[in-house]
């Protein structure tokens, strides 16, 4: 991810919760979904994430319902959290707009595809 | 039981793995996402849900440690015992150099093996390492004082070692030392930079002071003693012996009693929250000096039994100090935890 160290699990779930406020389960689900099925949060995982991220102040919690005798939580994004993913985003894009345009010169020298 | 109760059941088991704060705060939503996440029929934990929860777990559990270990108390409580326990190894070791020093100047002429050797190498090495480090600490500089009592601590190791081969009893009587240089050492390399915050000035000058005076003593009480040809029945060894008892006992003795005293009152000026931690740090080298006491007593004895020490022997010695400062600093986690909540205060 970029220079200020965002992990893309912990990106991603920031993206997920710039949609809305969501609980853990909704989290996981939109992540497979953003991510096209390539990174799936395992319970483990998604909870450090959230620890880390409130710690930083990038998200906080939303509500809390009860829901069939079960705790749900909802997390949304905090200010920071947006800005920070912004920053992000920005970052990304700028490092996926240089390497398509150092890959359209690779190709105008060597002709054709990338092997 | 049904299979949703033997599956939440086997859930909650593996949510052991966490820290008890990070259960308090997220546990019952882990159940309810885990229960969610599950198949209608699934009665046991799915094989990649368990092995991230317990590798989650323990991750938590390393970081809270190592926040715990890097706290601002546990720093500041470091710098101070770094500094104390410097201090009392230059003054252990500068007591016996003197000592040494007297009994040579004394009898040197009725005794074998007046040269240098490696050891009193080691022990001056020894004395310089953890003098600098301490008059480091004292002022400040802890990376130079770090830097000197790992030097001070392998020259402890140096002396001892050798040791080893010859009387592997003695080893185990010296071994609390060892482990307070390495507790010292460790200090120094993590307490809080700058000036020794908890403890003033004053009291870094009273045991200083104090130090200087026990390592003074054996010189001091060698003035005082009269040197009484000794009978011509002693071998070269029982002089030896003899004049190393006669140095040792009593003003001496008031004189250390001077440097524990010196630095109990200090540890006992220090604000509660690093008072605790001092004495936590000090737990490892008082156990196994206790331990070494109690469970080595045979070795101990004046004529021990020879062999060199077996596995489990040094596994105590090794696990002794690890597991009563593990032990310490879980049960000051837990009162402090127990003092904010209140439970004390009512």
């Amino acid at each position: 991810m970029s220079d200020t160290g965002l992990r893309e699990q912990a990106f991603l779930v920031l993206t997920a919760l710039a949609a809305e406020p969501q609980h853990g389960y909704a989290v996981i689900e939109n992540v497979r979904d953003i991510s096209e099925g390539r990174v799936r949060l395992h319970t483990g995982s998604l909870y450090a994430i959230i620890d880390r991220l409130r710690e930083m102040g990038l998200i906080e919690v939303d509500r809390e319902e009860v829901v069939a005798s079960r705790l749900r939580r909802y997390y949304r994004l905090t200010g920071a959290g947006a800005a920070r993913l912004a920053e992000e985003e920005r970052a990304l894009r700028r490092h996926a707009d240089a390497a398509a345009a150092r890959l359209r010169r690779f190709r105008t020298v060597h002709g054709g595809g990338v092997a | 039981m049904s299979h949703a109760e033997r599956l939440e059941r086997g859930y909650r088991r593996l949510l052991a793995c966490y820290p008890v704060q990070y259960r308090a705060e997220y546990g019952e939503e882990m159940i309810g996402v885990l229960m969610t996440a599950s198949t209608p029929r699934q009665r046991r934990p799915d094989l990649r849900e368990a092995a991230g929860l317990v590798t989650a777990g323990l991750r938590a559990r390393l970081r809270l440690t190592s926040r715990a270990t890097f706290s601002p108390a546990w720093r500041d409580a470091a710098a101070a015992f770094g500094y104390l326990a410097a201090v009392t190894l230059a003054a252990m070791a500068a007591y016996h150099l003197v000592a040494t020093l007297t009994i040579r100047n004394l009898y040197g002429d009725m005794i074998h093996g007046t040269s240098f050797g490696v050891q009193e190498w080691a022990t001056l090495v020894w004395v310089a390492g953890w003098t600098v480090a301490a008059v480091a600490a004292g002022a400040g500089a802890r990376w130079l004082g770090a830097a000197w009592a790992l030097v001070g601590t392998a020259a402890i190791a140096v002396k001892f070692g050798p040791e080893y081969i010859q009387s592997p009893w003695n080893v185990v009587t010296y071994w609390w030392i060892l482990v307070l240089a390495v507790t010292a050492a460790a200090a120094l390399v993590t307490g809080a930079r700058g000036e020794v915050r908890p403890l003033g000035v004053r009291s870094r000058v009273v045991v200083g002071l104090a130090a200087l005076l026990a390592t003074a003593a054996p010189a001091l009480e060698a003035a005082m003693i009269v040197v009484t040809p000794v009978d011509g029945g002693w071998s070269e060894t029982y002089r030896w012996f003899f004049a190393s008892m006669r140095i040792g006992p009593r003003p001496v003795t008031l004189i250390n009693a001077v440097l524990v005293v010196a630095l109990a009152a200090v540890v006992l000026r220090l604000a509660p929250s690093v008072r605790r931690r001092v004495v936590v740090l000090a737990l490892p080298a008082a156990a196994t000096g206790l331990v070494v006491l109690w469970a080595f007593r045979d070795l101990l004895a004046p004529s021990p039994p020879f062999g060199y020490l077996i596995a489990p022997q040094w596994i105590v010695l090794v696990a002794v100090p690890v597991l009563t400062f593990a032990l310490g600093a879980r049960l000051v986690a837990r009162y402090e935890r127990k003092l904010a909540s209140g439970a004390l205060l009512a």
